[in-house]
């Protein structure tokens, strides 16, 4: 297969019960996958089981049955050490609240992957996390801890950590969930730009459909299955040759 | 911090989980503080009480064991025996006879103590061997008469068995030969005797002779302020009728404890009565022994009740932290990492606790080292508010041990923390 065509994440027929015996069926059979550059978003209701297929892709956590393959590795033959280097090297993960340590300022909190992976961030790191700052208008609070800003600041800190170490893909479950409409569609057109100019695919869960209806691509869960699964210009390329055909 | 940059040096971890480690440890709000003054208390504690058993023990063995010398070497016992100690006293068990009876016939001498006394202080660990003529009589001075033991020394050399130079609390040991003798304070007192007066002693074997008071002492034991009396070995030599014989050989080891294995030695070459200071005062040892325990239960205790707090505490912060090792992990941070960087805080913890502690200790114990009663005296030495005897020795060895509690009290905390689901910690954020 095409190494450029190659999905980053995908998942094949991946089934997820919480508990034991019948349990709570979050993920009934799911297959996806996202390719390398895709802005997807994952919309459905409250307890659909939007998040939990997240924590999947982003082998936080195991499927009960299926499979999880990351840049073409199946995880499940994995274990938590090269799991931990996979996520570290593919992945990058905002989440509903910032999530930055507090103890650290939204620079260290950026370059805290490279820390982690490979003993401390290369000139070029430090060059390109500073880029991103400048590109989410953080670029005079990069030596301020989270508390010392707004919800808004600290959502654009937590993207520039989750792109820090260029990622192929970033997982965002509800980044612009806490965050008033003003601020979310703010970070929302961020993810949007960063995914153009950097080629850095997304995955995002939004409640929001105004917003979800922006991606390039729109995966509707419900109940713990994809009933929807849809390319927006394909959709509105069909949308409009049907208002042609009609007139 | 010194050990950081060292365990950095040693790869076991890396500037990653240094700094998380650190920075956790400097921003805790009040828990380092909390743990750190836990261990630090146990530090302390173990760092004064050992100081302050020592001085105690180093005080009282001085008392016991200054005065005498570590091991003895007699002809035979010079004080008679009880009766009914004695061989061949078998039937008369139904009677009791308490009152010593003086056997004066039965002397006993050490003829070729000159030999003897090389061949002692050849034993390894033996700093000394002096002669002595010892025998029992009484002191007397006008119409007061008092009981005696008579001590026949030559005084630079019983100064080197016994380290008693400073019980000597007026005039001069050194003086004491055929004319002059050192006696106690409290016989100076019954005979109404002080530096410069005249006594006369008198031998059990009738030799009387006059002596001018050199010397008096205080040997902190009452038996002896009463009734010791020190004159030149020649004098004594003679007034017991022993000719150029002596009774008795005192030997001094370096180490006050090294006094059974000198006897033991000595016993190899000589049938005469040998006996160290440690086996003529077991009950006295056996209660240091008994105090020493029940120091190290308490300390042992403080130590234990110090790790369960930093536990507790670190088990707290790691639930508190769950969040932050949740985000850690899904950057790429594996379990192995995650525990170190725990273990790395308990291992801060110990050495803050270590360093905090012993130099709070320290300080206590030098505060009331140099604190002294006015007028009294312990161990032969001016005395202090609490006898201490400070050793660096605690220092290190409660400071390792801080650095172990901290370090295995940090175990089970970090090992939850590594294995911390992230999903569960992100969730619950
Ligand atoms: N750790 C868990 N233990 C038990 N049940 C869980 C757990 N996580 C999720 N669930 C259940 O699985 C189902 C899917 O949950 P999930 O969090 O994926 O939903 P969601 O689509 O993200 O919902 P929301 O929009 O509210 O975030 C729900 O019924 C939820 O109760
Ligand atoms: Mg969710």
């Amino acid at each position: 297969m095409d190494k450029r065509k190659m999905p980053v994440v995908k998942t094949v027929g991946i089934s997820k019960r919480y508990g034991e015996g019948v349990g709570t069926w979050a993920l009934r059979g799911v297959n996806f996958d996202v390719a390398p550059g895709e802005f997807v978003a994952i919309v459905g209701a409250s307890g659909s089981g939007k998040s939990t297929l997240l924590n999947m892709i982003g082998a936080l956590d195991q499927p009960t049955s299926g499979a999880v393959y990351i840049n073409g590795q199946n995880t499940s033959y994995l274990d938590e050490n090269a799991l931990a280097a996979l996520r570290g090297d593919t992945l990058g993960f905002i989440f509903q609240f910032h999530y930055l340590l507090n103890e650290f300022s939204i620079l260290e909190n950026a370059l805290m992957p490279f820390s982690i992976r490979k003993g401390g961030p290369s000139r070029d790191d430090r060059q390109w996390v500073e880029e991103l700052f400048c590109r989410v208008g953080l670029q005079d609070s990069m030596h301020c801890r989270p508390k010392q800003l707004s919800g808004g600041q600290q959502q654009r800190g937590a993207i520039v950590r989750a792109l820090a170490n260029r990622p192929k893909v970033v997982l965002a479950d509800e980044p612009t969930g806490n965050l008033d409409s003003r601020n979310g569609a703010m970070v929302f057109d961020l993810l949007r730009e960063l995914n153009t100019t950097f080629g850095t695919g997304f995955v995002l869960v939004t409640h929001d459909d105004r917003l979800a209806r922006e991606a390039a691509r729109i995966v509707a869960v419900e109940d713990g299955r994809i009933v929807a699964n849809y390319c927006v210009e394909e959709v509105e390329r069909e949308a409009s040759q049907l208002r042609h055909s009609e007139k | 911090m010194g050990v950081f940059a060292w365990l950095k040096g040693t790869k076991i971890v890396n500037k990653f989980e240094l700094k998380v480690a650190w920075r956790h440890l400097l921003t805790s709000h009040g828990q380092t503080e909390l743990t750190v003054g836990a261990v630090a208390v146990g530090v302390l504690l173990v760092v004064f009480l050992s100081s302050l058993i020592n001085g105690l023990q180093v005080g009282l063995v001085e008392d016991v064991v200054g005065s005498i010398p570590h091991v003895i070497v007699e002809a035979a016992s010079h004080e008679a025996k009880p009766l009914w100690q004695m061989p061949g006293n078998g039937g008369n068990a139904g009677a009791v006879i308490t009152k010593v009876e003086k056997m004066s016939s039965q002397k006993q001498k050490i003829s070729e103590w000159r030999r003897m006394c090389e061949t002692i202080s050849m034993i390894p660990g033996v700093q000394s061997a002096a002669p002595s003529a010892v025998g029992s009589g009484f002191a007397s001075r006008g119409a007061k008469n008092v009981g005696a033991v008579i001590f026949g020394v030559d005084p630079a050399e019983e100064l080197k068995v016994k380290s008693f130079a400073a019980r000597f609390v007026q005039g001069d040991f050194s003086k004491i030969d055929q004319q002059n003798v050192a006696i106690g304070i409290k016989m100076a007192d019954d005979l109404g005797a002080n530096i410069g007066s005249r006594i006369r002693v008198t031998s059990n074997e009738g030799v009387t002779q006059t002596f001018r008071v050199a010397a008096l002492f205080d040997m902190g034991i009452e038996n002896a302020n009463e009734a010791w009396v020190y004159v030149g070995l020649s004098a004594a030599q003679g007034m017991l009728k022993i000719g150029k014989d002596i009774t008795t050989i005192n030997v001094r080891g370096r180490d006050l404890f090294s006094a059974n294995r000198i006897a033991n030695q000595i016993r190899t070459f000589t049938s005469l009565k040998v006996s160290s200071w440690m086996e003529s005062n077991k009950a006295f040892l056996d209660t240091l022994k008994a105090q020493n325990s029940a120091a190290l239960i308490i300390q042992t205790m403080t130590l234990l009740a110090s790790a369960f707090g930093v536990a507790s505490v670190m088990i707290v912060f790691v639930v508190q932290k769950s969040r932050d090792i949740g985000i850690l992990k899904s950057m790429g941070a594996t379990a192995t990492q995650i525990q170190k960087i725990f273990m790395l805080e308990g291992l801060g913890v110990g050495v803050g606790g270590a360093l905090l502690g012993s130099a709070i200790g320290t300080g206590l114990c030098f505060i009331v080292q140099n604190t002294f009663l006015p007028g009294e005296t312990f161990g032969g030495k001016p005395a202090t508010l609490v006898p201490m005897a400070w050793d660096f020795k605690y220092v290190m060895a409660a400071s390792l041990v801080a650095v172990v509690v901290g370090l295995m009290s940090s175990v089970i905390p970090a090992r939850r923390a590594s294995k911390l689901d992230p999903v569960e910690a992100i969730r619950h954020g």
